[in-house]
């Protein structure tokens, strides 16, 4: 039972390696290529009622992203993976109808975003977890020296980047969308999996030392 | 003996119960015709509220330069000389605007928030046009003044005032620091400059060649002649072609070191005014600290963008959660009974200790933050679950505890190393992490040695 887990896992990561090698990861909106449109509405409105128009003009499949914009909320801004300055017109004409505005396609400031690479979401993280790991990798080999060095540093180094390298994979096949939870959801799996790799090496300490005094 | 027990088991749970409501509902007090909280509001991290956003853009702007007869350009200041041509000139050239300058751009951009110790941002470069487009947290002190420094293009000289030779620019400074110094007067906020070696050498010449001169005048009552004052030479120092100010020096500076106050006041070091000049020193020094951009840039948005991340969207995740902790709450009530109630009660307890903890110690919440909580309570948990299995197996109540505290400091030892690096960290998701954990694990030891100890003593008499 215990090789045919052992092997799933293997598979599972070496697909994940394979598919984000090839396909590479499935972004999200925010992260990926968009372009950002704003809209003066002048007023309140609700997010749901411009998600419909746009979709309206440019099809339920495209992701939309509308934001409110400033303090007083009476701007929206609109986000989508690619539109053509009609699709724009159109939107900006129902917008004017539903509200009652008159704002020309002059008005629209469109901004075309370029992708935020993976490397740019990991960086701010990679310092504090190497310094951490590092320390715990220190701290682990002293308390439980006399289990092995190499046992303890293998089992550490072992389980934390085969998790990490699960959780990759996972979402390199599932294709769920990396978006900020993906980061967060990474250091929490980290965080337990130093506390799981301590539970099984002061189970494995208690059981030595239990087979010692019945020696004994 | 046995009433004692059950006043202070009901003195707790009327304990945790306030604490729960002002946790969760908060404390209303009227307040001018509507209600108001008494209780501190969360600070919540960009990606649940919003962020400032600021495109840059290449200028396209001209500048108007006017050349003399000879074809040599006359300064802005100079009124005299006859204007032969004036031509229109863009401020970026043409082929200054490549994919190197642009990602240069993007570095330089980088190096001024870093200087200003803004870690948590999002920066995207357009390579195509050199569009810019930054995501900062909003911060009513700080924000506006990041902005200023990221879209000045930063370029230092020191020029003759009279020839408008350069004398120093950028690349002769070392390191820039922003301070606040005593004088007999106040208190001055200011610019240190160290320039380095050959900054420092070419200040030197600046510091003899520019001497402050002392007027000379004869006696009208003698036969001497008069000698003619020398003509005072300056320098004047520039920001961006702008002149900040324009002097000379009594004395050799052979240190390298300049000063420059930025402004002054007569208060105490804590006043408003003293603090806003403070700010533009530090807007001043990380503009120095970093090198000039290499092209001009305009601030084409500078907006507050509200989350992506709705009420709703929030409110559903609360729901999961709960339904989660009922679930928990419930295995713990259907299999330990009486302990399991007393324990459930200590553990909404002690979340809502947890949520007013993090309040008062102005800990920004972000998502990851948000992940903390979740961390913390589910490490509370699995506690009280081992603390009650290991009173099945152990009668005395005080010992069970001892040997789960100490087995459990133990494992926990990575996750407290985990949140003492990550609340180091200036990243403000990371921080926010960091001391939530920090404080969930506080709270572990204080409040389970308080109350789940105590209502586990209480009810295993009873």
């Amino acid at each position: 039972m215990k090789k045919v887990i052992i092997a799933l896992i293997a598979c599972i990561v070496v697909a994940g390696i394979a598919i984000t090698c090839v396909m590479g990861l499935n972004y999200e909106l925010m992260y990926s290529k968009n372009t950002q449109f704003d809209i003066y509405i002048g007023k309140e409105f609700q997010d749901q009622e411009i998600q419909d128009i746009v979709h309206e003009v440019i099809g339920q499949d495209k992701k939309v992203i509308t934001q409110k914009v400033e303090i007083y909320e009476d701007m929206v801004t609109i986000t989508v993976p690619e539109i053509t300055t009609e699709q724009i017109e159109q939107i900006n004409q129902k917008i004017n109808e539903k509200y009652g505005l008159d704002n020309t396609i002059e008005d629209i400031q469109v901004v075309n975003n370029t992708k935020i690479r993976g490397r740019e979401m990991v960086k701010p993280y990679v310092l504090p977890v190497a310094i951490s790991f590092i320390i715990i990798l220190i701290v682990l080999t002293i308390i439980y020296r006399k289990l092995g060095i190499m046992k303890v540093l293998g089992n550490v180094i072992g389980y934390t980047f085969l998790v990490q390298a699960l959780y990759l994979s996972v979402i390199a096949l599932t294709r769920v969308e990396v978006n900020r939870f993906t980061m967060p959801i990474a250091i929490a799996l980290f965080a337990m999996t130093q506390l799981a790799v301590v539970i099984k090496l002061e189970k494995k300490r208690l059981t030595i030392k239990e087979d010692n005094n019945s020696n004994n | 003996m046995k009433r004692n027990k059950i006043l202070r088991i009901i003195f707790l749970i009327c304990i945790i119960i306030l604490i729960s409501l002002v946790a969760f509902a908060g404390i209303f007090v009227a307040y001018q015709n509507t209600t108001k909280n008494l209780v501190k509001e969360y600070s919540l991290g960009r990606d649940l509220v919003g962020s400032r956003r600021i495109q840059l853009d290449v200028s396209t702007q001209t500048n108007e330069v006017k050349y003399d007869k000879d074809g040599n350009v006359i300064a802005s200041t100079d009124s005299e000389t006859e204007v032969a041509n004036t031509v229109s000139e863009p401020v970026n050239k043409e082929e200054d605007k490549t994919l190197e300058n642009y990602q240069k751009t993007a570095k330089i951009l980088e190096e001024r928030l870093k200087e200003l110790s803004v870690e948590d941002y999002t920066l995207r470069l357009n390579t195509e046009n050199g569009m810019v487009m930054i995501e900062l947290p909003e911060n009513a002190d700080k924000t506006d003044s990041v902005v200023s420094a990221l879209s000045q293009t930063g370029k230092f000289e020191i020029v003759d005032s009279t020839t408008k030779e350069v004398l120093l620019d950028n690349t002769d400074i070392e390191k820039v620091e922003a301070d606040i110094g005593q004088t007999s007067y106040g208190y001055v906020a200011y610019i240190a400059i160290q320039f380095n070696k050959e900054g420092t050498e070419k200040f030197r010449n600046i510091t003899n060649t520019y001497k402050t001169i002392e007027n000379t005048t004869s006696n009208t009552t003698t036969e001497e002649t008069t000698e003619e004052a020398e003509e005072q030479k300056e320098i004047s120092l520039q920001l961006d072609g702008e002149t900040i100010m324009t002097d000379s020096f009594e004395e050799e500076i052979s240190t390298g070191y300049l000063q420059l106050t930025v402004g002054s006041s007569t208060s105490t070091s804590n006043s408003e005014e003293l603090n806003t000049y403070y700010k533009s020193a530090q807007t001043e020094a990380a503009l120095l600290n970093s090198d000039a951009l290499p092209l001009t840039y305009t601030v084409a948005q500078n907006k507050y963008v509200k989350s992506d991340i709705t009420l709703e969207t929030l409110q559903i995740a609360l729901y999961i959660a709960l339904g989660v902790l009922a679930i928990g709450i419930v295995y713990l009530i259907i299999r330990y009974h009486m302990k399991g109630l007393l324990v459930a009660i200590s553990l909404i307890g002690y979340i809502a200790l947890l949520l007013l903890t993090i309040r008062y110690t102005n800990v920004t919440i972000s998502i990851i933050g948000l992940v903390g909580i979740v961390v913390s309570v589910m490490i509370n948990y699995i506690f009280i679950l081992q603390l009650l299995k290991k009173t099945e197996e152990i009668e005395n109540v005080k010992l069970a505890y001892t040997e789960v505290m100490k087995s459990f400091l133990k494992v926990m030892l990575p996750i407290i190393i985990i949140a003492i690096v990550f609340a180091f960290s200036t990243h403000l998701a990371i921080f926010s992490f960091g001391m939530v954990m920090f404080w969930g694990i506080v709270l572990d030891w204080i409040y389970n040695l308080v109350v789940t100890r105590t209502f586990l003593l209480d009810a295993k008499k009873e």
